[in-house]
């Protein structure tokens, strides 16, 4: 009986884990989730629920690790920039700026909030 | 080193009318030089600032302008350009943008470059060597706005080709101006496609503007020609 149930928890748990670790050493993993099973039986919750829920996470593990390139590409619309160029630190002179004539002592700003409004 | 600044003293030498140098110029040049150096090691480590908005990438602004009577050669191209400073937030982008001259209001033969941190608006840099440009050409009058749509296009990530945008730049000239952007990959139709299709969307253009892909290979190409023949002929 004991050694029914781990299977079929053991079929339900597995993808959950980092697929890298499956490969790596999946005796010493075996062990840990023979614990977690002996948790779980306390709080009474049928192994059926536990694989669907483990599934839905699974699924959102998948998902996200896939989309995760292009979640992290900053990207601003012009409307936005536009906004932050009000902002007082947007004003504040680079503490590093060569001389040069097409560089200038102070801000115009009134040219920035005239120009985008 | 020393070439770079004779290069420098050149283009301050020319036509321009802002330029109140005080102090003897040898000490002037000193002490650019080792700001430069300061400034080299800056443009480095260059990291959003607490509470700031953090862009895709760092960037880097340049201007250049044609020294009269200098050679023309890829050479001196590169003395003649000059990193004004690095950015890798928005707001510092504005601190730089906001302490420049605007493009329509430079004059004479002049360029602003604004390309990715560790790109040079070079069409020798590995970056740009497959690449090419699309080219927009304007009226005079437009260019500030044009290019300023073009940059925040930029910046705010949303010509959506991944890695290939290497940088933009506006050219200032006698009866136009142009403007254009830069790719790495000059073969992939599908993002000269859609950074075109972006560049429509983005710059509010009027709808007789003609739009001109050049890959950077033609262009130096180009360039070789004309300065073959101008030699030729006894000219600079």
């Amino acid at each position: 009986m004991e050694v029914s149930r781990r299977r079929i928890y053991n079929k339900h748990l597995q993808p959950a884990r980092p697929l890298r670790r499956l490969n790596i050493d999946p005796d010493s993993r075996r062990n840990t989730e023979t614990e977690t099973f002996a948790c779980s039986q306390d709080e009474e919750k049928p192994i059926n629920s536990i694989g669907v829920d483990q599934l839905y996470e699974i699924i959102n593990l998948h998902t996200q690790s896939h989309q995760k390139p292009k979640k992290e590409r900053i990207s601003y619309s012009r409307e936005f920039l536009i906004k932050l160029a009000s902002s007082p630190i947007s004003k504040r002179r680079p503490d590093f700026l060569p001389e040069h004539p097409v560089v200038l002592e102070k801000a115009r700003d009134h040219d920035i909030s005239r120009l985008y409004l | 080193m020393n070439n770079k600044f004779d290069a420098l003293k050149d283009d301050d030498s020319g036509d321009h009318d802002q330029n109140e140098d005080s102090g003897s110029p040898k000490e002037c040049e000193k002490e650019k030089n080792e700001e430069e150096e300061k400034d080299q090691n800056k443009k480095k480590t260059v990291v959003p600032g607490a509470g700031e908005h953090p862009l895709q990438y760092n960037y880097t602004f340049w201007y250049s302008r044609r020294t009269p009577g200098r050679p023309a050669s890829s050479q001196s191209y590169e003395q003649n350009i000059k990193q004004i400073g690095s950015f890798a937030s928005v707001e510092q982008f504005w601190r730089f943008y906001s302490h420049m001259t605007r493009p329509g209001d430079l004059t004479g033969h002049s360029d602003f470059h604004l390309f990715k941190e560790g790109i040079k608006p070079m069409w020798e840099d590995d970056a740009n060597k497959s690449g090419g440009k699309w080219i927009i050409r304007l009226r005079k009058g437009l260019a500030s706005r044009c290019w300023e749509n073009l940059i925040l296009a930029m910046l705010g990530e949303q010509f959506m080709v991944g890695e290939e945008i290497c940088g933009a730049v506006v050219s200032v000239r006698f009866q136009e101006d142009i403007i254009s952007i830069w790719n790495k990959t000059a073969s992939d139709q599908a993002t000269t496609a859609r950074i075109r299709d972006t560049l429509r969307r983005v710059l509010n253009l009027p709808p007789n503007t003609i739009m001109e892909y050049k890959t950077h290979t033609d262009s130096i190409k180009a360039w070789e020609d004309f300065h073959g023949l101008v030699n030729a002929s006894g000219g600079r």
